[in-house]
């Protein structure tokens, strides 16, 4: 048994990492629900003015909507293309697929500006700027190497052997797929999928270079706002933001279990 | 029930040649083991037939037909893995019907049959739990019961018991057999474990670096090895290295850098005189006593004892240089006697590769 001093001294240093880490994303919780214009702490007295004139507030509903749309279509495309190019490169017995798959992962090396630089650099020579799908495959660059890298983990050399019984038991590559291989790496592609989506709808980096006056992501809104003003409607948006991609964790903890997600190895005894 | 002919496979990985000219035939309903060393590619022959590795060049005949262009799940052969591998995310019955399922039996039948081939290893009643949830050794038996539930024409077994502790390994052994004899389905079983291939086998492939070394019954793999990696690999054996000074029909002698005249049988090659070779003899081949018999006849020095159960391992030293192993059901000396050894000509084999 451990001294009851040591015991303290841990959890003393827990709660001060807890608060380190949470601490201001809870002051911005607590500045949301202020009864006045400007952004103070602690609140004088609870009210949920700004949310509603947040959720009344035409600019950003439009800022709102289009986030969720840019996240959620980013996402459908890249775990369905991340997932493939990670079940071909398993399967890929080659000396180039360790310098492919760092290709393909080097947007989460390099700095976001840089990448945002280079993609509207892009789109400016082929003549796209301001189409709205350039934010969606925007977003899909540097969102893809996240559901690479969890279906390319979830994809264990043990996963090869199953698909392998599969086949020798009569089923097709096809079925082998859908019946084998899909429900073993599921966790990964769906923590890939929330990943995605997660990075996407708070993304600043490319997102500032991609946006035009009809198209405000969530994020950029936010910046702007701060700039000329103080008052706690940014607080709100912030505190949704939060419920949002919280919720959204805690959803991948129900279904596959973080760990699984981050650990790469579908944990089937749940 | 299926013939199987393995002809001429070739299979080169990265200018690694795995498999050179491999070919052996399996009757119908025999068993067949696949004998050799880690590396000797026992496990990619085998992988070979299931249509899981595509081999360069070569013929895998089943029932007279070549199937090698055939992907792996139209060659009806089911598939015993090294690691099971049992599907993590289906029961134990889903597991075995997966099978049935996959090659379109009636549904209505499909519990019925999954169930028979669970009764058939012994488990019937796990069927709704899953893999992790039972023993590594009952996870065999469902691996087992999954390949023969959809009455393969050829069982294939990729060293099934490797995994199984030794007791365990034992009993399965047994029960293989026992079960492989009952379904007589032709069975082909790699396993790096020659006591276990020469138990288990009607004949037995013994491999060594890509090629196939020997074929015959365990018996004849045994007492008559075509060359001297395939009789120190099967069983126990005294080795002496040497030059044949003679060779003729009534046998062959040998004389090592000690200087000690052996008798024997020449097994490879025309040996002439002066060949570099080697002669092997048998642990029980030796006589231990006065009641001397043979061409091998030698005065020698009991160096250690190891008891043994049902006999006693003895080291025997020649001279400086030379020492052999015999067997002995009841040893009347001790270390450090001196006592008179002897084998036959016949019971010894010389190859000069």
């Amino acid at each position: 048994m451990r001294r009851l001093g040591a015991q303290v001294a841990i959890l003393a240093y827990l709660l001060a990492m807890a608060a380190f880490l949470l601490g201001p994303v809870l002051v911005v919780m607590a500045i949301s629900v202020n009864p006045f214009g400007y952004s103070i702490f602690p609140p004088r007295g609870f009210s949920m003015r700004w949310y509603l004139e947040v959720l009344n507030d035409p600019q950003w509903r439009a800022s709102i909507g289009i986030s969720l749309l840019i996240a959620l279509a980013s996402s459908v495309i890249v775990t369905t293309t991340g997932t493939m190019a990670a079940v071909g490169l398993r399967r890929w017995n080659s000396a180039f697929r360790d310098g492919l798959v760092a290709v393909l992962m080097s947007p989460l090396l390099l700095p976001g500006l840089i990448t945002g630089l280079a993609i509207l650099f892009f789109f400016s020579l082929v003549g796209a700027l301001g189409a709205s799908w350039t934010l969606i495959l925007g977003h899909a660059v540097i969102t893809y190497p996240y559901v690479l890298r969890l279906v390319y983990a979830a994809l264990s050399r043990d996963t090869a052997t199953y698909e392998e019984a599969a086949r020798t038991l009569g089923a097709s590559p096809v079925v082998t797929f859908f019946q084998v291989t899909l429900p073993l790496i599921r966790s990964g592609i769906f923590g890939g999928a929330v990943f995605a989506f997660i990075i996407s709808f708070d993304n600043i980096t490319v997102s500032i270079f991609l946006s035009n006056p009809r198209m405000v992501t969530l994020p950029i809104r936010i910046l702007e706002h701060i700039q000329w003003s103080g008052t706690p409607s940014v607080a709100a948006i912030s505190t949704m933001m939060v419920v949002v991609t919280g919720g959204m964790a805690l959803l991948i903890e129900r279904i596959g279990g973080l760990q699984s997600v981050f650990g790469g190895v579908p944990d089937e005894s749940r | 029930m299926s013939r199987v002919s393995v002809r001429n496979i070739r299979k080169v990985y990265g200018g690694v040649t795995a498999l050179n000219n491999v070919g052996f035939e399996v009757g119908d309903g025999q068993f067949v083991s696949l004998l050799g060393p880690s590396g000797c590619g026992k496990t990619t022959t085998l992988r070979v037939i299931a249509g899981l590795v595509e081999p360069d060049s070569g013929r895998i005949e089943v029932d007279g037909r070549d199937i090698v262009n055939d992907p792996p799940e139209r060659r009806n052969m089911g598939v015993v893995f090294q690691s099971y591998a049992l599907f993590p995310h289906k029961t134990i019955l889903e597991n075995v019907a997966f099978g049935l399922k996959m090659r379109k039996t009636p549904a209505a039948d499909i519990p019925r049959l999954a169930q028979a081939a669970l009764e058939m290893v012994r488990l019937p009643s796990v069927g709704d739990r899953y893999p992790r949830q039972i023993s590594g050794g009952q996870q065999q038996r469902v691996a087992i019961a999954r390949a023969i539930a959809t009455r393969p024409s050829v069982l294939l077994l990729d060293e099934p018991l490797s995994n199984l502790d030794l007791k365990l390994r034992m009993q399965m052994r047994v029960e293989l057999k026992e079960l492989q004899r009952q379904v007589g389905i032709t069975t082909v079983f790699v396993t790096h474990d020659q006591e276990e291939g020469l138990m288990l086998s009607d004949r037995v492939v013994v491999m060594s670096e890509g090629r196939v070394a020997q074929v015959g019954t365990p018996d004849e793999i045994y007492e008559t090895p075509a060359s001297s990696f395939v009789a120190d690999f099967i069983g126990e054996a005294s080795v002496f290295e040497g030059q044949i000074t003679h060779s003729g029909p009534e046998g062959c002698v040998m004389r090592t850098a000690a200087g000690t005249l052996l008798h024997g049988v020449l097994r490879t090659g025309a040996g002439p005189g002066g060949a570099s070779a080697r002669l092997i003899v048998r642990p029980e081949k030796v006589r231990i006593g006065s009641a001397a018999q043979g061409e091998n006849r030698f005065q020698a020095t009991v160096e250690h004892l190891a008891y043994a159960g049902a006999s006693t391992r003895v080291v025997l030293r020649l001279n400086a240089q030379e020492r052999l192993i015999a067997n002995s059901v009841k040893p009347d000396f001790a270390i450090g006697d001196t006592v008179e050894i002897s084998w036959q000509a016949v019971a010894s084999s010389i190859f000069t590769d």
